[in-house]
């Protein structure tokens, strides 16, 4: 075969990505309703690339030289990033609607971001690496300030543009100082020179501004300063998006690159990493407790699962790298419905903006506020809901590796967490409704479809893990060699 | 394969949860029906539980009935089920409880019917989890899964400072229970397995990690029993849950403390808990006189009852720390006498909360002539809970005393002062309830039992002077098991028929 053609086979869901992001800008451009035809272009493309995804054999091979690697890995995270994206676009329909943002773009930036993160995810070369990251970032830029009418998405935007250039500079200069010490920028080569002992000084610089960068990719503190301004500003559906498809991606990444060619340096990156986790866990537990905001308070919860993620990660081992799969799937899935369940709460006439929005909602809502209130308990850890699952893998990867102080800040941080996810369950049960004048809406069967999906999975993870845990244990096989 | 009697046990009341959630109609219809569904499933479930206790084989001092699956495959965890004579009891008592707490509801629960016996039933699902599971993970699924019930039965349905009570129900529990995983872990990560019946007695950890192991789970179940300190979540939990969650909680979810240190702190870690056991009886003793001292001094008969708890599961803790045969039994009978008279004692305060709705003690008096039948009841369970012989109290307290005297003569002396507390402060309720002149022209008023509430009380009026009077009936049953947890290698063969 044309070994174009044998790089490209390897490339299907990316190339597919493409083709749709492209599509659909044309669907947008020259078909009446540009934005119907484009989010339709959208679904069958995803839909596409997730079914070449599937269907693809993992062996490990690497394409276009050395720069790009299909492994069970990037297979299971990028099968979680389609299903994050597909969730987004099920989300977005009413909501963008309301806010009068319906235009033909967003359907092709949420395909240019899946297409960046997909080139993240498999990039085995810093230039592959920076350029999956470039193209992420630009989409998700402009997807904050997509309702442009609405100072605060535009401030989002703003907000998120300069800090995020600041941190791909700081990214770019990790990586030349790598590439001085070095002398390649391609992970196999990498990783036989970072082999063993004590890095030098440029190495570990580099490091650190590498770590600094995608730490705040994944809004990880002390770097996740941006997470609650950005959340709030941005439209629902796109904070939605933000929560879980660029974590799965950035995740990734620092779990292949620090467990990958720069595991030589574990004294190194150990420290870093213990350094952003431990805060992390932190401010995601205490700084929520003051929010009066839901999506204030859904992004220091994104923070605080960042932390259990890195911890994770920190942990290592083939228990460390399944967990921390095993915890990017359930949270994409409760993150997704979280949002679900705010959202079909919004299209039926609820406020649902601020927490005290959601008083009484259990007499109004009772199906939704269980939903939620199902979903919340996920997002606490606590049984009989698929988030314990994500969280006792992390906990016993992290017992198992010797983090037993980290283990136990962890334990304490979601003591400390579940306070505030139970006053959104206090708030929909406990309190007296305040009059509201209900819309007489159909409920969106896309969104009742995500919720339904979503709180099953959050349930039923309980009764057969084996749905995600096997993948995620398959996968973790294929890191770290 | 035999019939997964326990599974079933478990499934029926979540079936019975959604089975009332499908309930649609008129507000009143939907509520009689989520009533009666709830009744019905309850009745059940103790009938299973019924012939669960017929078909158990008191002299095999292995776990029976059991079930396994593979839950977790790659991390080897597996979905055990399966009782023993210890667990047993629990189960049984779990599914009679809720039978009370449903028929105490009966008329006092108004408001949002059908999700407060949703919640019971889910409950009673998590309860039974509890008792007859035998893979840490799955047991901490149940033994977690408890708090989400009860969270909203005390908030939604709970008194003036049900949200403030709630909050610390479950963060408080939770906090415990979460160190326990973290030791769970650690034994899986130490012995490569979850499953109590390969666990108990096979592997010996190391003692510096048993000690450790022994810290997180004592705090769990110090936090659950609960044991002075950190039994401050109990008197909240208790005043401010409506009378059905009070039972409940008393009767049940305070001997999943019990069962835990029995369980876990004893069988699993039986050299750290010898090196400790002086520490947690001197705790026991503490709690005891505390908070017997602090009952003495509520004005609140809830609060009263609720300290009471803790001193009587401090009698459950200083006999199963002893480690002889007598503590660990009357450890046992305490702990299934306090289950039945704890509840009859809030059954009690609920009869009389829902004729006068106040729980002062000073706003009562003369009910021995008002209501003559509900004195005689009262003062039955009263009795039961001061430990008078002939009723279920007095075997167990004498029994756990008796045992904690022949390793730590001084610290029981000092528990035994407990008794003579408890009877002062139980005395003293009941002269003030029943005795001298009605406080108000209402307590004149108040009617006497009516035939629901006898049918309420005659089953567990039925099992005190049973218990008391022939408490071999009960006994009997685990009496293999304590001999098994004495002295765990006497017959080395005994697990191995329900190993993998």
């Amino acid at each position: 075969m044309n070994p174009f053609l044998q790089d490209a086979v390897v490339f299907a869901p990316e190339l597919i990505l493409l083709m749709g992001a492209l599509g659909a800008l044309m669907a947008g451009t020259y078909v009446s309703d540009g934005y119907q035809a484009s989010m339709r272009v959208a679904y069958i493309t995803l839909v596409g690339a997730l079914v070449s995804l599937v269907c693809m054999s993992a062996s490990g091979e690497v394409s276009f030289g050395l720069n790009f690697a299909h492994t069970a890995a990037t297979q299971f995270a990028k099968v979680w990033v389609m299903m994050a994206c597909i969730g987004t676009l099920m989300l977005s329909h009413h909501a963008l609607g309301r806010l009068q943002a319906q235009r033909f773009e967003f359907p092709v930036l949420i395909l240019l971001a899946a297409l960046g993160m997909g080139l993240m995810i498999s990039a085995r070369d810093f230039m592959a690496l920076y350029v999956g990251i470039e193209l992420q970032s630009l989409a998700l830029y402009i997807l904050a300030a997509f309702v442009r009418h609405d100072e605060r998405s535009a401030e989002a935007g703003l907000k998120y543009f300069i800090l995020g250039a600041l941190s791909s500079g700081l990214l770019l200069y990790g990586i030349s100082l790598l590439y001085g010490a070095t002398g390649t920028i391609q992970y196999e080569p990498l990783m036989k020179f970072i082999s063993s002992g004590v890095p030098n000084m440029a190495v570990t610089l580099s490091l650190v501004f590498i770590l600094a960068a995608l730490a705040f990719k994944v809004s990880a503190a002390p770097f996740h300063m941006w997470t609650p301004d950005v959340y709030q500003g941005a439209a629902t559906p796109i904070t939605a998006f933000f929560t879980t498809a660029p974590k799965v991606a950035g995740a990734l990444v620092v779990l292949q690159l620090l467990h990958g060619p720069l595991a030589g340096a574990e004294m190194v990156w150990s420290q870093i990493l213990w350094a952003t986790a431990a805060p992390s866990l932190i401010v995601g537990a205490f700084a929520a407790l003051m929010q009066q905001n839901i999506k204030r308070l859904l992004a220091y919860s994104t923070i605080s699962h960042v932390g259990f993620l890195l911890l994770a990660i920190l942990a290592g081992g083939q228990e460390g790298y399944s967990a921390l799969l095993t915890y990017l799937a359930i949270y994409v899935i409760i993150s997704l419905g979280t949002f679900g369940a705010i959202l079909l709460l919004q299209q039926e006439g609820e406020a649902a903006e601020e927490l005290t929005d959601l008083k009484g909602i259990s007499r109004r809502r009772p199906r939704i506020a269980l939903a939620l209130a199902i979903l919340m308990f996920a997002m606490a850890g606590v049984p009989p809901t698929a988030g314990f699952l994500a969280k006792m893998f992390v906990l016993l990867a992290a017992m198992h590796a010797g983090y037993v102080w980290l283990a136990v800040l962890g334990v304490i941080t979601s003591v400390v967490a579940s306070y505030y996810y139970l006053r959104v369950i206090k708030l929909m049960y406990f309190d007296e409704p305040v009059a509201v004048t209900l819309l007489a809406v159909k409920p969106s069967r896309r969104l009742t479809a995500l919720l339904v999906i979503t709180v099953g999975l959050t349930l039923g993870l309980m009764l057969a893990p084996s749905i995600v845990t096997n993948p995620a244990s398959v996968a973790a096989q294929s890191i770290g060699h | 394969m035999q019939f997964p009697i326990l599974s079933v046990l478990t499934i029926i009341p979540l079936l019975g949860a959604l089975f009332i959630a499908t309930l649609r109609g008129d507000e009143a219809i939907i509520a009689k029906n989520a009533r009666w569904t709830a009744l019905w499933t309850a009745l059940v479930t103790f009938a299973l539980s019924l012939v669960l206790l017929f078909n158990f084989n008191a002299a095999d001092p292995s776990f029976q009935f059991m079930e396994r699956l593979v839950w977790f495959a790659p991390a080897n965890i597996y979905y055990v089920r399966g009782v023993d004579g210890i667990s047993i009891w629990f189960v049984a008592a779990s599914a009679l409880l809720t039978i009370s707490a449903i028929l105490a509801s009966w008329k006092s629960i108004t408001t949002r019917v059908p999700m407060y016996y949703m919640a019971f039933m889910v409950l009673l699902t998590m309860m039974v989890g509890v008792f007859s599971s035998l893979d840490l993970i799955l047991l901490f699924v149940f033994f977690e899964g408890v708090l989400l019930p009860m969270f909203f039965i005390i908030g939604i349905w709970g008194g003036a400072r049900r949200i403030y009570s709630s909050y610390k129900f479950f963060l408080y529990t939770m906090l415990g229970s979460l160190f326990m995983l973290l030791a769970m872990l650690t034994i899986y990560v130490q012995a490569g397995s979850t499953d109590l019946t390969a666990l108990i007695g096979h592997h010996h950890l190391p003692l510096n990690i048993q000690v450790w192991l022994f810290g997180a789970f004592f705090l769990s179940f110090a936090i659950k029993s609960p044991m002075w300190p950190v039994h401050t979540w109990l008197p909240d939990a208790h005043v401010e849950a409506p009378t059905a969650g009070s039972v409940i909680l008393a009767g049940i979810l305070l001997k999943m403390g019990g069962y835990g240190f029995m369980r876990f702190c004893i069988q699993l870690l039986p050299e750290a808990s010898q090196l400790m056991a002086p520490l947690v009886m001197i705790l026991s003793a503490i709690a005891i006189i505390y908070t017997s001292l602090v009952a003495l001094a509520q004005q609140d008969m809830k609060k009263m009852i609720a300290y009471s708890s803790v001193a009587h599961m401090g009698f459950v803790t200083l006999g199963l720390f002893s480690f002889t045969h007598q503590g660990l039994d009357g450890a046992m009978l305490v702990m299934l006498s306090h289950t039945i008279v704890s509840a009859a004692l809030f059954l009690c305060i609920g009869f009389m909360y829902d004729r006068l709705h106040t729980r002062e003690i000073s706003a009562y008096g003369g009910l021995a002539s008002i209501t003559p039948h509900f004195a005689v009841v009262f003062m039955i369970f009263m009795l039961a809970s001061v430990g008078l012989p002939g009723t279920s109290g007095f075997v167990g307290e004498f029994l756990s005393m008796l045992g904690a005297w022949q390793t730590h003569p001084t610290i029981t002396a000092f528990a035994a002062v407990g008794v003579i507390l408890g009877a002062a402060y139980m005395l003293r309720l009941y002269r003030a309830c029943c005795f001298g002149v009605p406080a108000t022209q209402e307590v004149r008023r108040m009617k006497d039992m009516t035939p629901q509430e006898w049918l309420i009380f005659a089953p567990l009026l039925l099992i005190v002077v049973w218990m008391g009077i022939y408490p071999t009936t009960f006994s009997s049953i685990y009496q293999v098991n304590l001999e098994e947890i004495l002295n765990p290698h006497a017959d080395g063969s005994i697990h191995h028929g329900v190993g993998r």
